[in-house]
This record gives C-alpha cells, structure tokens and sequence, in this order.
C-alpha cells in the first residue's frame, strides 16, 4: 500500500514537471523574439546556408601582394544576415585595413547592399579554428537581413585600402573542393578555376509555424512508400512488445 | 516503470528506440563512414593514397563497408544512386530523394552489431536481475543511441569485438577466439588492440601460450595491412600518425608526456593485478575484468577530445557491467552520462541539426550548448566541462584500482 502510494506520488511529480517543460516549451517556441532580447534573437536563430570550411584548405595570397579578392555565391535561404571569414594573420608591426562590399547580383548588374571596414588591429590572437589544424581568425560580419535573398546570386568583396606594403599579412584560405553554391574565387580581377574562397554564409530564421509543419511534410511525403513500410515495422513491434508482456 | 516490462520487452523496446531514430537524423562523419569503401567497391582500390586530411580507419572498416555497399547496389538502387551523387557531385544530400530511406540502410548494420553485443553481455551477467538491469540501462542509454544512431558512427562494431574478446578471455579452450575477435574489432578501429596484452595477460597459461595467443591476435591485422601496404604504400599508416600526433602532440609537450605516463601506469597496474591474481591461483571472473577494461578505457579517453561522443560508445557496456554491481556509483554514471552529452552537443550539426533530414532549415536554425553558454559564460564552457570529466574519470580510475587491490589484499588477510 506505501509502496504504491510512493509511486503515485513519483507520477504526480513527473507529471507536474512535464507540464511545466510542455508549456515553457511551447511558450518559448511560439515567442522566439518576445522571449530573448530582440537583439539575442536575431543573432541566435540563424541558418548555416554555406560552409566552405572544408577539403584541402590552403593560403591565398596576402593583402601585401594582392589588392582584392571577391566571390560569387548563390543562396538557398531568405534573410541573408551574416557572413565569416576564416582569415589568417602573420602579425607584424603596423595594421591592415581592408574594405569589405557585399553586392546582389541582378541581370548581371552588381548592387552595392553592405559595405564595412575591417581593421586588422580589431582581431582576436590567430587560433586553431574548429576541429582543423590550421590556425587563424574567423571575422564576423553582420549586416541587414535581405528578405528576399533565397535563390539570389550574391558578391562579398574584400579590398586593400592600407598604403603601405609591410604591415601585417592577412588573408584568407581557399579550397579546392567544389561547392555547388559557390562559384570560383576572383584575386584581381582574375577568376581562379576550381579555388574557391572559404567562407560561411547565414540567414536569419523566421519561425512561421505553417511553412515549418509543410516543409516537414512535402519532406516526409517525398518518401511516403518507405516510411510507410517503416511505421508498419515501428508498430508491429509496438504490438509485439505489448503482446510479449501479455 | 522499469519493473513494469520485462528483460525480453526491454529488449525490443531497445531496439524501438534505435529504429525510430535512425532514419530521421544525419551528421555528416556518417558519409565520411561511408565515403572510402564507397570508392573501393567501384574499383578505386588506393584509397589511402587518396591524400585527405583525415585518414580513413583501418582496412577491415574498408572491406566491411565496401561489401555492404556492394549488396545494396545490388538489392536496393535507389540507394546507391543516393549515395553515388553524394560523394562524386556536389549536390546537397539534404535535397536529395531517398534520405530518409538511404539513412535506415546506412544505420542498419550497427543494430545487428548492437544485439549481438547485448547478447554476448548477457551470457556475462550471472543471473537474471543483473540482466534486466544491463538491458534497461543500454535500452535507454543516450550515448549509444546518440554516438551510432544519430551521428552514424561505426564505433558500436570494435565495441561488439572488445566485448565479445572479455567474454571468451576466461574460457581457457576459446582464448585463442579472444585474441582473434581483438584483431577484427582492430580491423575496424585501431583502440581494441590496446586490450591485446591485457587479454595475454588474462588468458595465457605460459610464455610459450602467450606468444600463441599474441599471433592470433596480431596476424589477421598484418595480414591485411600488407595487403592494403601493397596497394597504397605507407599512407596505410596514417591514421597512426594522427593518432600520435594530432590528438596528443607528444613532441615537446611536457603535460602530454605525463599525460601518457599516468596512462602507460594504469595499463601497468591493471596488467599487474591481473598476473597476481593468476599467480595466487585465484578465479578472474567478469566483474573483475570488466572493472580492468574499465580501467583502461578511463585512462584511454584522458587523451581524447570530449566532444567525440561516439568514441564513448566503446566503454558504456563495461561502465553498466560495472554500476549494476556497485549501485553507490550510480549518481557518478549519471554525471558522467551528462557531461559526455553535452559536450558532444557543442555544434549546431550535432545538436538540434542532427535532425536535419525532417526540415534542414528549422532545426539548424536553433541554438547548440555551445551557442548557449558561450552566450551565458563564454567560451570558458569546453574547458569547464573538459575538466569536470578529467577530474571525474581521474577519480573513477583511481578508486577503481584501489577497490581491486583493496579486494585482492583483504582477501589475502
């Protein structure tokens, strides 16, 4: 009788705990942007479109010898918001100024959309980035979401604006393994075959409910035959197990 | 609840669970998994030589999963067309038709591995109580279910060998078997050859039976690495490399130097407790070596990124062998369990991304543990957590030494 009166107990607890994660859950899902501050929420929810961080990553050559380097890419996603640079760095004396642009790319027009400067000064101590062994700095640039930036063709340009030669050596590390987003690199003015640029590219998140529940969906529905053969297996050993206890 | 079902339900209930995660979930080491025998079985035999970053783990990985993939080009080709356009384009497997379906296949052979190491543990545990308690704790065990159902990853296979390799040690007529089931979990991973001198240890009866048994354990893997040598030459090895030098940095490095040392001692200890029990006549039995794999794996793992989750697979089966005989180490197991997940949950990849395949979009787009508490501490997070486990397995370790000396030295009075 004790005993079943502490497993009633057990349950009443485990049932008020679940309630509380199932509402606060829901709760939070719902408000994403009441719930964190409007700031956080924008930096928080965002999509990973492009991650050209990988294959046999090598230098380019640095802001001393080249002027500019610029890469075409195209998105997957709408609110286009964020882009990393993994740059290196062999710190010298004096600082490297660079000019970052990012233009759309309509009808073969190019559309200035974001332009900032980058100060070599302003970068964190080179470390090992990720699980990779090369070491460097992954620079964050943020900038306005572009709402309409879901099968877009886009440009992000790096420029040298520093005079002098001498000063630190920055640049970025490029790949030889293709990305089907991301189109050769370009070091002044000239297209380099099969180099590309690495680089990560975000959007923002927005949560409309609707269009998660039928994403999911078409999803699921592209391989309805299998999945349900799948659920029929999943449920025969449901059936199974309740049947063995019987 | 845990009384409610039993040892058979359980079991299924075990296997429930690993279906209902395996086709809705995706980490890309999976195709890395995959890639190399991928190649292999369309007839690119240098695939060692093929100069990638990582190396591709050892020959027996290679044939296993190149024959896999050989009877499901033949039997199911919508996979194969999948996995073909992953590796040879540079298409998004997340776009493509057959994932969920290609997934299940890819997961399906860990299962079979999954049972039969439940089964061989079972024929270890000494009676039905302790049965029951195995299966509920691998039943729900979130580093199994994470490590090789989720990401995908192949370590649930060297982990049947070890297992399968401590169940035959004590049988004197099938030692020889332990030493050849080390050799293939060897084949698939390089960590179950470090059990080698162990099992000689447990299992010979002489010099000249240990140097028997060391063959056994070491012929089937030159065997194949020869092969292999002869194919790609030395680029076979470089997995060694890695494991050398890009995990540990011995060169010059002062606090690696200890660090192995601190591990070559609980080798030592363990490998010394083993003999003096044999020396004194005294039955081993599988609490106790267990307890000494256990030991070994500890002291294995201090070298070990902790964000690796799928390598703590290969330890969890002796770590409930060993907590449902000594129920005061429960909360420290539960601790451990924690920690290892979230340290594996760093990446936004291995968190809510691992559900990729349902909506891409959505769940990448939620924050991983690391984007949370770099948020709330820092980036002071990896180390904290990668302390905590240090210090916790340091204390595991050492108790666990103490317990079986203490156990030897009691019985001695």
């Amino acid at each position: 009788m004790k005993n079943n009166f502490s497993i009633y107990k057990v349950r009443i607890r485990f049932i008020k705990i679940l309630t509380i994660f199932l509402i606060s859950l829901i709760f939070l899902l719902n408000n994403p942007v009441h719930v964190f501050p409007s700031d956080l929420a924008k930096r928080a929810f965002l999509y990973n479109d492009i991650i050209n961080f990988s294959g046999q990553l090598y230098r380019s050559a640095n802001f001393n010898e080249a002027h500019s380097i610029s890469q075409q890419f195209h998105l997957k996603c709408s609110n286009f918001n964020r882009i990393i640079l993994p740059l290196y760095m062999d710190k010298k004396e004096g600082s490297l100024n660079l000019e970052f642009n990012l233009y759309e790319v309509e009808d073969d027009q190019k559309k200035l959309i974001h332009s900032s400067l980058i100060d070599s000064d302003s970068f964190p101590f080179p470390a090992k980035i990720g699980t990779h062994a090369h070491e460097g700095v992954l620079f964050n640039i943020w900038f306005p979401p572009q709402n309409n930036s879901k099968y877009k063709t886009f440009i992000w340009e790096l420029v040298k604006t520093t005079p002098e030669s001498k000063a630190t050596k920055v640049g970025l590390y490029l790949t030889n393994k293709p990305h089907e987003q991301v189109d050769p690199v370009n070091i002044d003015g000239i297209t380099r075959p099969r180099e590309y640029s690495s680089f990560y590219a975000y959007c923002r998140f927005d949560f409309n409910w609707g269009d998660i529940f039928k994403t999911t969906l078409f999803r699921l529905d592209r391989e309805k035959i299998f999945l349900g053969f799948y659920f029929l297996v999943l449920c025969g050993l449901v059936f199974y197990i309740k049947k063995i206890k019987d | 609840m845990v009384q409610h079902f039993s040892i058979r339900q359980w079991f299924f209930i075990a296997i429930l669970i690993r279906l209902m995660v395996m086709p809705f979930t995706l980490h890309g080491d999976m195709f890395f998994v995959y890639k190399y025998p991928h190649f292999f079985s369309h007839g690119e035999w240098d695939i060692y030589g093929m100069g990638e970053e990582v190396p591709y783990y050892p020959p027996g990985s290679v044939l296993f999963f190149a024959f896999l993939q050989l009877i499901y080009s033949i039997i199911f080709t919508p996979f194969e067309e999948f996995f073909h356009t992953v590796i040879y384009t540079t298409t998004d497997s997340m776009d493509m038709d057959n994932l969920f379906f290609s997934l299940f296949l890819m997961k399906l052979p860990y299962l079979i591995f999954d049972i039969f190491l439940v089964k061989t543990f079972w024929r270890m545990c000494a009676d039905e109580k302790s049965r029951s308690k195995f299966i509920v704790f691998w039943a729900l065990n979130p580093i199994v279910i994470y490590g090789t159902y989720m990401v995908g990853h192949l370590d649930i296979t060297p982990t049947f060998f070890v297992v399968l390799a401590c169940y035959l040690s004590l049988d004197k007529k099938k030692s020889h078997w332990a030493c050849l089931a080390l050799a293939g979990g060897a084949l698939f991973k390089v960590f179950p050859i470090l059990f080698l001198p162990m099992v000689i240890c447990i299992s010979s009866r002489n010099l000249r039976d240990a140097f028997r048994l060391l063959l056994y354990g070491t012929l089937p893997i030159l065997f194949l690495y020869s092969i292999f040598y002869l194919i790609s030459g030395k680029e076979v090895f470089n997995i060694y490399r890695v494991l050398s030098y890009q995990d540990f940095q011995v060169s010059l490095n002062y606090f690696n130097i200890l660090l192995r040392l601190c591990q070559a001692a609980v080798y030592a200890l363990v490998c010394y407790y083993i003999l003096l029990l044999r020396f004194r006549l005294e039955n081993l039995n599988y609490v106790t070596i267990s307890q000494c794999f256990l030991a070994v794996f500890f002291a294995i793992y201090w070298g070990h990124l902790i964000s690796s989750t799928h390598r703590y697979v290969w330890f969890i089966p002796f770590l409930i062998f060993f907590v449902q005989q000594h129920q005061k180490w429960r909360k420290a197991f539960y601790l451990l369990l924690l920690i290892i997940v979230l340290a594996g949950l760093r990446s936004r990849g291995s968190c809510f991304g691992i559900f990729g395949p349902l909506n891409p979009e959505f769940f990448f787009s939620l924050p991983s543990i690391k984007d949370v508490t770099w948020y709330l501490i820092g980036p002071q997070f990896d180390l904290i957590i990668e302390s905590l486990y240090k210090i916790l397995t340091g204390i595991m370790t050492i108790l666990l030494l103490k317990n079986l000396y203490l156990k030897t030295l009691t019985h001695e009075k």
